[in-house]
């Protein structure tokens, strides 16, 4: 079976967390912050911003560095975080893959990965560095700490992404060469597999690849062979492969509460990084958000954010949420900010290359009008549409101004005013009408029964007035004003 | 030559096109009233600028002074906002004059702070090619801040004030005086950038 063949067409791009437990918590303050894990009587670090080898002893380094801050490990956003970089993946190329370990005795820092076959994609990005810069642009914008390698097998893809970050490996030939200089405990094996080596005087991979396959079988086990047939693409590698899931909940728990809604701006900025990347790998977009503040004693407080037009673009999504917030009145403390978003559509205008005058205009229109809404509400902005009604209350309606389309329906034929009073404004006395009268009436079928008599009238120093008289109550009112 | 005609209605739409006059450094759209332009620096309305419509009282043709100009602009595909309107614009009477009523948007903020924080936005963001706004009591400093947002958005800025601020300096570059009399418009030019102020119009009978 010509397996090395077909390993040698693949370009895995594997994505390493460097401090993933730590990093998923969207700390403020993370170098100096340690996050741990117990486990019996021992707590031990699994991931510090200072540079504090995973695994040393939680009591240990406390006595030495009292200053130090820390926290439990949360597992939650630790998948979050994963499955955030694997939406990058999928915006990058597929099949994907995630393997998450939590951190245990033998590896106090746990693992995790996620590869994206890249081969097939590379020739959108001008080749695999195109790729790998792609990525790593995408890390940096979203600050997601991760090193990035390609290599044509999976496992040679984590070894480098984690020890040779930025690392391209385009052929089998290519990648051992890179992997010779690499010390054994790089490898992918097991504390007493890599003890084992050290003592036989392997230090480096080019003395371990040097060693016959079945000697090493015999010395250290067969998965240390099968581990060394996946590193070089002497055998397939099967993983399932990653799903979307098919709506974007993120959450972020605070470690101490957040008393004001300036305080949301850094966490959102991280929700919105990551749901722009999650839409960018459905190649879709989106026209609302929610998003719930959930406080210790009060009921979560809910706040949905609407586009007129379906937007990925974080930047955006953010400066519509400042206008949102700068409204909300806070009941209580915040604990924790979940961001959701379920419903998608293709991307609209102006996120393209392409780019006009006119496009630009319309852009910053549809900007404005976003700000405009979320800062004032809904009922405070509008545009006008036609309705099929003799009613003149009813003869329009107020539109959603991202609904541009017309009603298909004519204005009326007799002549209107400009202005209307809002509700209609009784006249103490009868007016000096200055036409002749138009009945409208509608049945007591339609509800809300109107019967008026409808006169132009003219008004002190010649306004040119509407007034009308109810029929039932022959009382006056004063309903529009031409101007 | 091949110049088509209706590609010059966007571009006086969006404000783009000099248009050659007296004073070519006055950038304009016309107001629709041949004989009102003729009294006007450039001959209409100053883009990227203020100006201000004074009157003695709702209902005096201030909304009809505009129309000629609305229509041509919303039909051309230009944004207008109507930014806290005195009473409610009615539709039906918007589209039977021929404003496209997809192109108005109409902006009602609750307070005067709120009001101009709107106006100041619009007239900035360059997606409205005109906005009209009816401000009440405002203080010149507030004034300077919209004319610099309609310099930077290179908007039509259009201020509805009461008579009685014509006592007030202000940074607009034209201010006119709609006096009273619905069926005939009567202007009088108060200041206008670049031009002679004095100078009266009265629409034909």
């Amino acid at each position: 079976m010509a397996t090395g063949g077909l390993n040698a067409a693949k370009h895995w791009l594997c994505l390493v967390p460097r401090r993933l437990a730590l990093d998923a918590l969207c700390l403020p303050d993370p170098e100096t912050t340690l996050v741990t894990m117990r486990k019996g009587q021992r707590s031990w670090v699994v991931s510090a911003g200072c540079g504090l080898p995973p695994g040393s002893d939680l009591a240990t380094v406390l006595t030495a560095r009292p200053e130090l801050r820390w926290v439990e490990r949360q597992p939650d956003a630790e998948t979050a975080y994963m499955q955030q970089l694997a939406a990058l993946g999928h915006s990058l190329g597929a099949p994907v893959h995630l393997e998450q370990h939590a951190p245990s005795v033998d590896a106090p820092a746990g693992w995790a990965s996620v590869w994206v076959e890249v081969g097939r994609s590379a020739r959108l990005f001008e080749g695999l560095e195109g790729v790998r810069l792609a990525a790593q642009s995408n890390l940096a914008a979203n600050s997601l700490n991760c090193g990035v390698a390609i290599a044509p097998t999976m496992e040679s893809a984590r070894l480098l992404a984690a020890h040779s970050d930025g690392a391209i490996a385009p052929s089998l030939p290519a990648l051992s060469d890179m992997m010779q200089t690499l010390p054994v405990h790089a490898l992918h094996l097991p504390g007493q597999v890599i003890d084992g080596l050290r003592a036989s005087g392997i230090q480096r991979c080019d003395a371990l690849f040097a060693l016959a396959s079945d000697q090493i079988g015999r010395r250290y086990g067969t998965a240390t062979t099968r581990y060394l047939d996946r590193l070089l693409g002497r055998v397939a590698e099967t993983r399932a492969a990653h799903r979307l899931p098919r709506r974007f909940e993120k959450r972020i728990r605070f470690d101490g509460n957040v008393h004001s809604t300036q305080g949301l701006r850094f966490p959102l900025r991280h929700l919105f990084g990551a749901l722009e990347l999650y839409l960018r790998a459905i190649d879709s977009a989106s026209q609302q958000v929610r998003i719930i503040l959930e406080h210790v004693d009060a009921p979560d407080t809910h706040l949905t954010v609407s586009l007129t037009a379906s937007a990925r673009d974080a930047d955006h999504w953010l400066l519509m949420c400042r206008e949102h917030l700068s409204r909300l009145e806070l009941p209580e403390a915040v604990s924790a900010i979940v961001l959701h978003c379920d419903r998608f559509q293709p991307l609209d205008g102006p996120q393209m290359a392409l780019f006009d005058a006119g496009k630009a205009e319309e852009t910053a229109w549809r900007q404005t009008v976003e700000r405009l809404l979320a800062r004032l509400g809904e009922d405070a902005v509008w545009t006008m549409g036609l309705a099929d009604d003799h009613r003149p209350e009813r003869a329009w309606r107020r539109q959603h101004p991202a609904n541009q389309q017309s009603s298909g329906v004519l204005p009326p034929a007799a002549d209107r005013p400009l202005w209307m009073f809002d509700p209609p404004r009784p006249l103490p006395h009868s007016p000096k009408l200055a036409g002749p009268a138009e009945r409208i009436e509608s049945g007591w079928w339609e509800g809300n029964e109107l019967r008026r008599d409808y006169f132009l009238a003219t008004g002190d120093s010649g306004m040119r007035l509407w007034v009308y008289q109810d029929r039932r109550s022959r009382r006056w009112y004063l309903h529009g004003l031409w101007a | 030559m091949t110049a088509r005609p209706e590609s010059l209605a966007p571009l006086l739409a969006r404000a783009q096109l000099w248009r050659g006059n007296q004073q070519a450094s006055v950038r304009t759209q016309s107001t629709g009233h041949p004989g009102l332009d003729a009294l006007l620096p450039g001959g209409g309305w100053p883009v990227g600028a203020l100006s201000e419509v004074l009157t003695p009282r709702l209902g005096c043709g201030e909304l009809q002074l505009l129309m000629p100009w609305l229509i041509r602009l919303t039909q051309a595909g230009g944004r207008v906002a109507l930014l806290r309107p005195p009473l409610l614009p009615y539709a039906p009477a918007f589209a039977q004059s021929g404003v496209v009523l997809s192109r108005l948007l109409v902006v009602n903020p609750e307070n005067e702070e709120a009001a101009q924080w709107a106006c100041e936005q619009s007239l900035r963001s360059g997606g409205f090619s005109a906005v009209l706004a009816w401000p009440g009591r405002i203080a010149n400093q507030a004034l300077r801040k919209l004319q610099l947002a309609a310099e930077a958005g290179d908007a039509c800025g259009i201020l509805y004030r009461n008579r009685s601020s014509l006592s007030e300096a202000s940074p607009a570059a034209l201010r006119l005086e709609l006096k009273d009399g619905p069926e005939r418009l009567s202007v009088m030019v108060h200041k206008c950038r670049g031009g002679m102020p004095g100078r009266r119009w009265q629409q034909a009978a």
